[in-house]
């Protein structure tokens, strides 16, 4: 792994947290300081988890701080779905051990609720995509339209995407920028729509 | 090539996402970073104290101890020796001058020897070297038995005692902090 000096080991730390604090990021003003707390200790986890693995392949300052942040959004991810299933599996263990006492293997009820959230997960993508192309579509953004189309066909990288849409590399990153900011859009309003239901 | 799922494009797409936001922070100047975690409600000084150590970095320098024994009981085993000398030197005085008022002896008097190892083995005992006292203790043991139940004598063995089983061994001589 890259070693790095005090003051660039402290600028990529900055750096981090402020991916962690975008990636927690709620517009709930009760909710402001938990998020914040926990994108500090998602932050201070993925450090500690990058100096006990040293990961080999990570040999510039750029691939370093990619595995920190991914590590940050898998410790984020992790925290959520503990949180989310906390009560659920709680509630399925009960019951499930008041008909058939205690059982080493998961449960009916777990099994059963571990396919209705895959359901759920696919669902969202399903409608999320399907309104983003319909919203590209309708703002005539053909490039950033043309970029979901690749990656349904595998085609990931901005060169190839370049490529195969006819326009230069910066276009495809300031598509990017846009497709994301209309898929954050979506993603609230479907995530709000889901909590209303 | 098969087209991938929603779920897997909205993978990639969150991916690509994240990899943008990171580039955008990447970007930005010392100043607009702690600007931007400040708008956030961080403190960046703050934050940065909680940041594991860059690897390869010196640890924090810690005051070296020469003694393995906890703070409390370096304390206590401290404490202690100051009472058994002040007692020790308490009972060497009245000795003294008992000793003057008698008519002074010929030939080996016990007592007196024995007085003489005690006052040794106190000075062994406030250089920390603890096997040496204990000895001379045993020694003056032998010689005077009564006199081994003088306070000065109960409390440096004590204190010989203490010292010995906290540092786990009776081969050495643990020194007393500071010293």
């Amino acid at each position: 792994m890259i070693e790095l000096g005090k003051k660039e080991w402290d600028r990529l730390f900055k750096e981090v947290l402020m991916a962690a604090l975008r990636l927690t990021h709620t517009k709930d003003e009760i909710l402001k300081a938990t998020h914040r707390d926990r994108a500090h200790e998602a932050t201070q986890r993925a450090f500690e988890r990058c100096l006990r693995i040293r990961p080999a392949n990570v040999d510039s300052t750029e691939a370093l701080r990619v595995y920190l942040v991914k590590a940050v959004r898998s410790e984020l991810s992790n925290a959520y779905a503990e949180q989310e299933s906390r009560s659920e599996r709680e509630a399925a263990a009960a019951i499930e051990e008041a008909t058939h006492g205690r059982s080493a293997t998961a449960s009916a009820e777990v099994i059963r609720l571990d396919a209705v959230r895959a359901q759920r997960r696919s669902n969202r993508a399903a409608r999320a995509i399907e309104k983003l192309r319909r919203e590209l579509a309708t703002a005539g953004d053909t490039i950033a339209l043309g970029t979901v189309e690749c990656i349904a066909a595998g085609q990931t990288e901005p060169a190839e995407q370049a490529a195969v849409l006819k326009c230069s590399i910066e276009e495809i990153y300031a598509a990017r920028k846009r497709r994301k900011r209309m898929l954050e859009k979506i993603l609230e309003a479907l995530d709000d729509g889901e909590e209303d239901a | 090539m098969s087209r991938r799922s929603p779920e897997q494009i909205l993978s990639v797409l969150e991916e690509q996402a994240l990899e943008d936001e990171v580039r955008e922070i990447a970007k930005m100047s010392d100043a607009d970073l702690d600007n931007e975690l400040r708008r956030a409600g961080v403190d960046p000084e703050a934050a940065l104290k909680s940041a594991p150590p860059a690897p390869g970095a010196p640890l924090p320098v810690a005051r070296a101890s020469t003694s393995r024994t906890p703070p409390r009981h370096r304390l206590r085993r401290s404490a202690a020796w100051t009472g058994a000398a002040a007692a020790a030197a308490v009972l060497v005085m009245v000795f003294a001058l008992k000793r003057d008022e008698s008519p002074v002896g010929h030939g080996f008097d016990p007592a007196r020897e024995a007085s003489k190892l005690r006052d040794q083995a106190f000075a062994a005992c406030d250089r920390a070297e603890w096997e040496p006292c204990r000895s001379k203790l045993d020694e003056a043991k032998r010689l005077d038995p009564p006199g081994e139940q003088s306070p000065g004598v109960v409390l440096a063995r004590r204190a010989v005692e203490d010292a010995l089983r906290h540092d786990g061994s009776t081969s050495t001589n643990p020194r007393l902090p500071g010293q």
